[in-house]
């Protein structure tokens, strides 16, 4: 009896510590705690990203993505990889963003694979900026991620597999007003 | 809660005991006790303070353990202290990830721990960046372009490390130049020269070529 009782604890005690510390640190270094990283709508900013003074999490998030981030004292970019609804993006679905309100600030997104590289595709187009992209009548670009191609700014997200989208927008000192413009995603449809 | 669960395991043991003999049956005394009951809270709460060390163990020493891959893989491909233009950035050859891609880079990959580094570039617009990194990748400065165009000369050399991100750690050298001090040794300066389309390609990385990046003497 005693035998299976120290059995029993030795092996919950080693399946425990070792499933809460590995599920929490993949966890947090993946996606990042909330108190590390700022969330708007399916947009997420890691708002130490970059810094030399960055916190562990934000530390541990560059390394393993083997980013060269940029401060967010100089411009600011919003990971996403749900849409608004809170379905993850994926090459099977299509997508809207409507892009407006940032007030001048130069702008570009591009869309990514989780591990950060661009998704290939037969047109070589990857990123829209606030130079390339072609605006409505009102200033606004709408942005359509989809495998097949689309009129207006479309970026090709064929490939397979679950996406992130990156939006990059240089500070303004009107940084806070931005970030309650980020555009919804909108998910038009699946095949 | 224990011994409560312990006599009413017990009577149901008597009542099957009883029922057993009644129908004239052996009836096997049951030992077994249930494996959730041997379960000691004291260790379970022991493994959660464990899963949160292992947790914190885990990110702080990620970074020390893997370093930058991107930085480790850039030291083999690209030559010491001279800008390089890299390759338009495509899904074919992408040497950063998360780099945004509709946009020409100069890199210049430094070492100051011999000779000091003289960076000269010109940011000529709006979403041009020019961005210092550390050998971990850390951004220790960073100078965002302006609508109108802005020359850049100044001196990398190795100095504290700079908690600050932005026009705060320059310094003054003897010759009135411009110094940033490195808080590593090694690291990365990269200038972004973001694409205003097809037509201004040619254009705009002819603009980025005119980068320097060239050891002096200290």
């Amino acid at each position: 009896m005693m035998l299976r009782k120290i059995l029993v604890n030795a092996v919950l005690f080693v399946a425990l510590s070792g499933g809460v510390g590995f599920a929490t640190a993949h966890y947090a270094i993946e996606s990042g705690p909330r108190f590390v990283v700022r969330h708007s709508g399916p947009w997420k900013q890691w708002t130490m990203l970059g810094r030399p003074d960055a916190d562990p999490y934000a530390r541990a998030h560059m390394v393993r993505r083997g980013m060269l981030p940029v401060a967010a004292t100089a411009e600011t970019s919003y990971f996403a990889d749900s849409d608004s609804a809170g379905g993850w993006l994926n090459t099977a679905c299509e997508y809207r963003l409507v892009v407006a309100n940032f007030k001048g600030a130069w702008w570009s997104i591009a869309v990514y694979t989780r591990k950060g590289l661009l998704v290939a595709n037969a047109a070589e187009r990857y990123a829209f900026n606030s130079d390339t992209a072609m605006l409505e009548a009102d200033g606004r670009a709408v942005v359509t991620l989809a495998r097949d191609a689309r009129p207006g700014n479309w970026l090709p997200i064929g490939g397979g597999g679950q996406l992130v989208a990156v939006l990059t927008v240089q500070s303004t000192p009107e940084q806070e007003k931005v970030a309650t413009a980020l555009p919804e995603i909108e998910r038009l449809g699946c095949r | 809660m224990t011994a409560t669960l312990d006599r009413i395991d017990g009577l149901a043991d008597a009542e099957a005991a009883a029922a057993g003999t009644a129908s004239g049956k052996p009836r096997k005394t049951r030992t077994s006790i249930a494996t959730w009951r041997l379960i000691d809270w004291r260790v379970m709460l022991g493994a959660l303070l464990l899963g949160g060390l292992i947790h914190i163990g885990i990110v702080m020493s990620l970074p020390l353990r893997q370093g930058n891959s991107t930085l480790q893989r850039l030291r083999t491909e690209l030559p010491v202290n001279r800008a390089v233009i890299l390759p338009a950035v495509s899904a074919v050859k992408q040497l950063v990830p998360f780099l945004v891609p509709d946009a020409a880079y100069a890199i210049c990959r430094y070492d100051v721990s011999v000779d000091s580094l003289r960076i000269s570039t010109a940011l000529l617009d709006q979403g041009w960046m020019l961005t210092l990194h550390t050998a971990s990748g850390d951004n220790y400065y960073v100078m965002p372009g302006q609508a109108k165009r802005t020359d850049v000369t100044f001196v990398i050399m190795p100095g504290v490390a700079a908690l600050d991100v932005g026009p705060v750690p320059r310094r003054f050298g003897t010759s009135g130049e411009v110094q940033i001090p490195s808080p590593t040794a090694e690291g990365v300066v990269m200038v972004r020269a973001p694409y205003k389309g097809i037509a201004f390609r040619g254009q705009t990385e002819a603009a980025l070529a005119q980068t320097v990046c060239a050891p002096v003497k200290r």
